[in-house]
C-alpha cells in the first residue's frame, strides 16, 4: 500500500505536494495551538461571551461591586425578563473586584462606573444598551436590535463613520457617490459602508427609526458619524462632494472650535 | 478773499477762543476713545480666555468656590470619579466632552510640582457611544458633535488647546513647557515620579498659564500613586452652548445633586458686568462732555458772531449772501470738529495703550475704526452747536451793523 502510494505520488510529482501539505498541517497546528492558548487564557465571562457570540446570542453582563439591594434587584430583573429568551441570550455577572475578570473590566472601562451596571452586547460585540442601577423589561427589549443596526453601532463605537445604503432590492449596486467617498484616502479607513435591502423584514423597525420608507424606488443613503450623529440622509443620487460638505458642516458644530456664536 | 482764507484768518487771530472750543471737544472724544478702547480689548481678552479654557461647564464639589478653581484647580474637597461615568452614560444631549481632573501637589527632586491626573477622552467617549438612542438624531446646528478618528485632534499636543486628551497610557506623562525646559526633558525621555518610572509622551507648547509648570499623568495612576482614592477635584465639561442655555445644566444637576455646577457664563459674568459698566460710563462721559463741549462751542460761536458783527456786516454789504455767511460758520465748526475729534482719538488711544495694562490688566492697541467714530461725533456736535449762531449771523442786517459802528 505504502509502496503503491509512494510510487503514485512520485509518478504524479506528488512529493512537492506532500511537502506543502506537511507545511500546511504544521502551520494550521500552530494556529490551532495559538487559538487554544487564547481561549484558555479567557476568563469565565469572556468565554461565555465568545460562546454566545458564536451561537448568535446576546450577552447581558451585569457588573457589580457590592451585593446591595440595587445589585440584587437588577440581577433578579435580568433573570426574570430573560428567562424566556434563553435561546437568544446569555446572562453573566461580573464582580469588578475579581482579578480573574480584570481584563474584561478594563476592556469596557467600567472600573469607576456607578454600580450595578448592565451592558447588553449584540452577537457582533456592539453594545446595544447600558443600564445604570436599574433595569426593566422595556429597557431589556430595547437592547435587541436588528443586524444592520448592531453593525452600525459597532462601527460607530469604533469611532468610524457609517454610510448605510438602503436599496429597494437585494444585490443593488452601491451608489457612485458612496463608492467615491469610500475611496478618498483620508476617509477610506474611517468609514464603513453597510448595505441592506429595504424589504428585509428584520430591519423594518430600524428603517422606521431612520424614517426610511420600505417602499422606495431609489436607494437611500444614511450618513452617520460617531458617537451616533446622523449627519445626513439622501434619497436617490448622492455625490461625494455632498457627503464631504455635510461632514465638514457637522465637524464645525460645537466644542472648542465651534460655538463661537454663543460667546 | 475765499471762504478758506477767511476761516484761517479768523482762527489765527483768535486762538484763545479756538483752543477753548477745541479743548472741550478733545476732552470728550479722548474719554470716549480711551474707555471704548479698553473695553473692546477687555472683551477680547475674556473671549480669548474662554477659548483657552475650552470647557464651558464646571462641576465642582459643593463647598468649593470659583476662586479655588482658578488658583490652580486645587482644593481639598473632591467628588467621586463615578460622576464622570454617570454623566457619560446619562445620554444627555449637548455634552460633548467630559474631562475630570485631580491635582495633587508633590515634590520631585526638591521642587514643588502640581501632578495633574487626567482621564483620556477615549475612556469617556466609549461610554457615551453606548447610547444607541443618539444614533438617529439629525445633526442640527450645535446639537451634537461628531467624533471621528483624527490624527491631529488625537495627538497629545492637543491637550494644550483642547484641555482634553484622546489617549494616555498609565505609564506615560505629559509635561508643561516650563517643567520640561527646567528639567531638560524631551519626548521619549523617562521621568521618575513617586517611585515609578514614566515615559514622557510629549511636552506642551507654552500657554502662559499654570499648565506650563504641571506634570500630567493618567488619572488612575495619580489616584494610585497619591493614594487619593477614586476621586477628582473637578469635572470640566464642554457643553453645546445652545443646550447649556436651554436647561442642560439643570439636567446635569438632577443627575449629580451633590455637586456644584457652574457655567462659564457665571464665571465671566463679573467681567462682563465690569465691561458693561465701563461702556455705560463711557457713554455717560460722552454725554456730559458733549453737553459741556457743545454748550462751550455754542457760547463761543454766539460770542464770535456778536464780536464780528462789523465784519459780517461788511461782508454782506460787499455782496456775501446769508447762505455764504452760514456756510462760513459751519465750515469753521467742521474744521474744529475734525481737529478736535482726531486729536481726541490720538490722545485717547495713547491713554488707553498706557492705562489698559495698568488698570484693566489687558494689552491695548489703537483701533483705527474709532477714529471715524471720534471725528464723526465731534463734527456732529460742533455743527449742531454752531448752527444757531450761524443762522443768527446770516440774519444780520448790514445797515444796522454799520449804524452800530
Amino acid at each position: 500500500m505504502f509502496k503503491f502510494s509512494a510510487s503514485v505520488l512520485h509518478k504524479r510529482k506528488g512529493i512537492p505536494l506532500l511537502v506543502i501539505c506537511a507545511f500546511a498541517t504544521t502551520f494550521t497546528g500552530v494556529g490551532t495551538a495559538q487559538e487554544v492558548q487564547r481561549v484558555a487564557s479567557l476568563s469565565k465571562v469572556e468565554t461565555s461571551r465568545a460562546a454566545a457570540s458564536k451561537q448568535n446570542k446576546y450577552t447581558f453582563i451585569m457588573f457589580w461591586k457590592n451585593q446591595d439591594d440595587a445589585t440584587k434587584a437588577m440581577w433578579n430583573n435580568l433573570q426574570q425578563n430573560l428567562s424566556d429568551k434563553t435561546d437568544k441570550t446569555t446572562v453573566v455577572a461580573v464582580n469588578t473586584n475579581d482579578p480573574a475578570e480584570a481584563n474584561l473590566v478594563k476592556e469596557y472601562g467600567v472600573s469607576r462606573a456607578p454600580m450595578p451596571l448592565t451592558l447588553a452586547l449584540a452577537p457582533n460585540g456592539a453594545i446595544t444598551g447600558s443600564f445604570v442601577k436599574q433595569i426593566n423589561a422595556d429597557y431589556i427589549d430595547q437592547s435587541f436590535v436588528s443586524p444592520a443596526k448592531s453593525r452600525c453601532m459597532l462601527t460607530l463605537q469604533s469611532r468610524k463613520m457609517v454610510l448605510l445604503c438602503v436599496s429597494p432590492a437585494a444585490n443593488a449596486q452601491m451608489p457612485k457617490g458612496v463608492e467615491n467617498f469610500k475611496s478618498i484616502p483620508c476617509y477610506k479607513d474611517v468609514v464603513e459602508v453597510v448595505t441592506l435591502s429595504a424589504g428585509e423584514s428584520a430591519e423594518a423597525s430600524f428603517l422606521k427609526e431612520l424614517e426610511v420608507p420600505q417602499q422606495n424606488n431609489y436607494t437611500t443613503v444614511v450618513f452617520m458619524a460617531p458617537p451616533g450623529v446622523m449627519v445626513g440622509k439622501y434619497t436617490g443620487s448622492v455625490t461625494q462632494d455632498q457627503l464631504i460638505a455635510e461632514l465638514k458642516k457637522a465637524g464645525k458644530s460645537c466644542g472648542v472650535d465651534g460655538c463661537k456664536h454663543c460667546k | 478773499m475765499t471762504m478758506r482764507s477767511i476761516i484761517w484768518k479768523e482762527l489765527r487771530e483768535r486762538p484763545t477762543a479756538m483752543i477753548a472750543s477745541l479743548l472741550a471737544i478733545v476732552l470728550s472724544v479722548t474719554a470716549l476713545v480711551a474707555i471704548r478702547n479698553v473695553t473692546i480689548f477687555s472683551e477680547k481678552e475674556v473671549a480669548g480666555k474662554l477659548d483657552k479654557l475650552g470647557a464651558n461647564v464646571l462641576i465642582l464639589p459643593k463647598g468649593v468656590t470659583l476662586q479655588d478653581y482658578y488658583s490652580a484647580d486645587m482644593q481639598a474637597e473632591t467628588i467621586p470619579e463615578e460622576h464622570v461615568a454617570e454623566l457619560a452614560l446619562s445620554g444627555l444631549t449637548g455634552v460633548e466632552a467630559i474631562s475630570p481632573k485631580l491635582c495633587v501637589p508633590i515634590t520631585i527632586e526638591g521642587r514643588n510640582v502640581i501632578l495633574t491626573g487626567i482621564l483620556p477622552q477615549a475612556e469617556v467617549q466609549k461610554m457615551a457611544s453606548w447610547q444607541g438612542g443618539m444614533l438617529f438624531k439629525k445633526h442640527e446646528g450645535c446639537k451634537a458633535k461628531i467624533n471621528v478618528v483624527d490624527e491631529k485632534s488625537d495627538a497629545p499636543e492637543a491637550l494644550a488647546e483642547r484641555r482634553s486628551l484622546q489617549d494616555l497610557g498609565e505609564n506615560e506623562v505629559i509635561l508643561g513647557s516650563d517643567y520640561a525646559a527646567t528639567n531638560g526633558l524631551a519626548p521619549g525621555d523617562s521621568l521618575e515620579l513617586l517611585g515609578e518610572k514614566f515615559a514622557v509622551l510629549t511636552t506642551l507648547p507654552e500657554t502662559g498659564t499654570v499648565d506650563d509648570g504641571r506634570v500630567f499623568a493618567h488619572l488612575h495612576t495619580v489616584q494610585r500613586l497619591t493614594k487619593s482614592g477614586e476621586v477628582v477635584n473637578i469635572i470640566e465639561v464642554v457643553g453645546c452652548c445652545e443646550d447649556v442655555a436651554n436647561g442642560l445644566v439643570s439636567k446635569m444637576q438632577t443627575i449629580l445633586p451633590d455637586t456644584k455646577i457652574v457655567t462659564i457664563a457665571n464665571v465671566v459674568e463679573t467681567q462682563i458686568s465690569i465691561n458693561r459698566m465701563m461702556t455705560n460710563l463711557s457713554y455717560l462721559f460722552l454725554a456730559i462732555l458733549i453737553a459741556v463741549g457743545g454748550a462751550s462751542m455754542a457760547s463761543a460761536s454766539f460770542a464770535n458772531v456778536i464780536e464780528r458783527r462789523r465784519e459780517i456786516g461788511t461782508l454782506m454789504a460787499l455782496g456775501a449772501t446769508p447762505r455764504f455767511v452760514t456756510q462760513l460758520f459751519l465750515a469753521k465748526a467742521v474744521l474744529l470738529g475734525l481737529a478736535g475729534g482726531l486729536t481726541g482719538y490720538i490722545v485717547g488711544s495713547v491713554l488707553a495703550v498706557f492705562l489698559g495694562p495698568a488698570f484693566a490688566d489687558v494689552s491695548v492697541l489703537p483701533i483705527p475704526s474709532l477714529a471715524l467714530v471720534a471725528a464723526g461725533t465731534a463734527v456732529l456736535v460742533t455743527l449742531i452747536a454752531s448752527y444757531f449762531p450761524a443762522r443768527q449771523a446770516a440774519k444780520l442786517d448790514p445797515c444796522i451793523c454799520f449804524k452800530e459802528v
